[in-house]
């Protein structure tokens, strides 16, 4: 009955997901839908979650019709929007030959049975990790008893880390409202649900770009990364911040590749959901977007500008809650230590610890098999012909690891504790990043020509013409692509 | 070949190479995670974390029979009567009664406590008066607070 309840919810999820994709113009028909339905339900949780934690900080109380209202108002708003939106077509590659279709078999049938092997884990684990019975299942179970952000005795705000914002307790304990108590044992579940939704919009989303025969393999293998396996229904911020960021990631270099709004768009939704799950999630949307800064060199501002607008919008609310209820702060570290130069020298210690011992939890191929350093150098094969590519794909996992560095740096915990508590942890979502862009990177690097010109080849011109060639095919699509843009 | 074109063929030659390598261990670590858990009820299975770190727990159990949902309670920890395997046991128990109590509220300050979890702690020494006082088991007790 609990897991009917549950698949009900996951049911609301995808209506709310679908919705706003069809609002963007991305679902218009069933193939798309079909194609589309793993993102639904990513992006149906993210906005349930985004609605909920606001909710709950303006004082409202989460109730199964709060939570109904609040889909109703998304699906009505993303209809108002749909109205405006043209569709796009939504062209899947397939595999003509035998031996590709060999491949999709044998490595369609791997990624059934790895989650099957997933899901029987999931399903006989609980909360093991210390954080999650410390603190993140407590916060939810207090959300669902109370309705609210309680800051009374036992409250929401008197377990550790009160500071973190409330997006995964507030959308567990929508799991917990829709189950119909506080059932912690088949929360896992609903985490390998949202697990094989991940993977299917990563499928859905790299579909138009990448053959099966290399997206099926690739998926397969991020199923099987050991860290991510072992994260999956761990009931961490970890788990949804690494999908999240990733899917941010890939929605993020496809728009940079096909210069459509709605992928940004789709980028900025997940972006907006990364802050207010985890605090450092506030640093890697930061960093995704300056990178998508620097590789447009800007020139994509009007679409740049919202969605930095939005990630550093999406802390405001948890802030001022925060502020005004008087909470303690218990984090593990001031970002405002990162300019006390004094205290960073005193420190200098804890970032040489910090350098040498970081690479071993992010390269490590025991915890994520290989997926950072083959996306790294696959990056530089891009790197002439796909520069934007290869700059957001290695520049926000540099950027990214430099802000972990910089944090352990400034970090308030004795550092060896603190890298080994958190390490393998805070590697994930660089790592799951890099894993499910590496088909992508693959792809646009096996696309390359083989000999590479030592001059550029300049395009025949009729003799009156003044056009000269372009450096890259960015700003001169860029412009053509607004012009056609309804 | 270009340099290039040998450098992607040996990146994807990698993938595949440790995406075979890690197929066994994906399988095997399913496997032992369903074994841990074979035969356990659900109220065992929920019990697990704290038996990760070797904390006894009858407490939280009877703790959970006998605590009204809307009483507030204090841990109280110490070595009396009670093996101590390592030096988690202590600070976690507390942690663990909040979270696996609720909606019982747990409380730092003894004086706005109902009831008094014991795990090895010598009540007395509280400076409380109690209406009664379980035993739970060797080193734990259940007192509820006479106000």
């Amino acid at each position: 009955m609990e897991g009917l309840r549950l698949a009900a919810l996951d049911v609301g999820l995808l209506v709310v997901g679908e919705s706003i994709l069809a609002g963007l113009g991305l679902v218009r028909d069933t193939r798309a839908g079909l194609r589309y339905l793993g993102l639904s339900l990513v992006l149906g949780w993210a906005a349930t979650g985004v609605c909920a934690s606001l909710a709950v900080e303006a004082g409202l109380e989460l109730t199964v019709a709060a939570v109904v209202v609040l889909w109703a108002l998304l699906v009505g708003a993303s209809f108002v929007v749909g109205l405006k939106v043209s569709g796009r077509p939504s062209p899947v590659l397939g595999e003509r030959s035998w031996t590709g279709r060999a491949v999709v078999l044998a490595s369609g049938g791997l990624l059934v049975a790895v989650l099957v092997a997933l899901f029987r884990r999931v399903d006989a684990s609980g909360p093991l990790h210390p954080d999650a019975w410390g603190f993140w299942l407590p916060k939810a179970k207090v959300i669902f008893e109370t309705g609210g952000l309680d800051t009374g005795l036992g409250g929401f705000t008197s377990f550790a880390h009160p500071e973190y914002p409330p997006l995964l307790p507030s959308s567990e304990a929508v799991s917990f409202l829709f189950m119909g108590h506080a059932d912690v044992l088949l929360l896992p579940v609903q985490h390998w649900v949202l697990f094989v939704g991940f993977l299917g919009a990563a499928y859905g989303l790299l579909a138009g770009r990448v053959r099966p025969a290399v997206l099926l393999p690739s998926l397969a293998a991020v199923a099987m990364l050991p860290t991510l396996d072992r994260l999956v229904g761990s009931s961490l911020g970890d788990e949804p911040l690494a999908q999240l960021f990733s899917l941010a990631g890939i929605a993020a270099a496809l728009w940079l590749l096909e210069q459509d709004w709605r992928l940004a768009a789709v980028s900025g939704i997940l972006l907006v959901a990364l802050p207010m799950t985890k605090n450092e999630g506030l640093m890697l949307g930061v960093a995704l977007v300056l990178m998508l800064a620097a590789a447009t060199r800007l020139r994509a501002w009007r679409t740049l500008v919202p969605l930095i607008g939005v990630t550093l919008l999406a802390v405001v609310p948890w802030r001022v809650w925060h502020a005004v209820n008087d909470v303690r702060d218990q984090s593990d570290y001031r970002f405002g230590d990162v300019v006390h130069f004094g205290r960073l020298a005193d420190r200098i210690d804890r970032l040489g610890i910090a350098l040498r011992d970081l690479p071993g939890y992010v390269l490590d191929p025991g915890r994520w098999l290989l997926a950072v350093p083959l996306v790294l150098v696959l990056a530089v094969l891009l790197s002439r012909r796909r520069t934007g590519l290869a700059a957001v794909s290695a520049g926000t996992v540099l950027i990214a690891f430099a802000g972990y560095l910089a944090i352990y740096w400034i970090g308030l915990p004795e550092i060896h504790f603190y890298l080994d508590t958190s390490g393998e942890r805070v590697a994930a979502p660089l790592a799951v990043f890099c894993a499910v862009l590496f088909p992508l990177l693959a792809t646009e690097a096996y696309a390359l020509p083989s000999e590479e010109p030592s001059r550029p080849v300049l395009p025949k011109t009729s003799s009156n013409s003044t056009t000269r060639p372009r450096r890259s095919a960015w700003p001169g699509s860029w412009r053509a692509s607004r012009r056609a843009r309804p | 070949m270009s340099r290039g074109r040998a450098l992607l063929w040996l990146a994807l030659l990698a993938a595949v190479g440790v995406g075979l390598w890690r197929i066994p261990g994906a399988f095997r670590s399913s496997q032992q995670a369903v074994d841990t858990v074979r035969g356990l009820t659900q109220v065992e299975r929920s019990l697990l974390p704290a038996r990760s770190f070797d904390i006894s727990t009858e407490l939280f159990v009877a703790a959970a029979k006998d605590l009204p949902v809307d009483a507030p309670f204090y841990v109280a920890t110490g070595t009396r009567g009670i093996d101590i395997s390592n030096e988690f046991v202590l600070p976690k128990t507390p942690i663990f009664a909040a979270y696996w109590l609720l909606p019982r509220r747990e409380t730092n300050d003894p004086q706005q406590a109902d009831w008094v979890l014991s795990y090895g702690a010598d009540l007395s020494a509280l400076g409380l008066d109690y209406a009664r006082v379980i035993d739970v088991g060797p080193g734990q007790q259940l007192a509820e607070v006479q106000h």
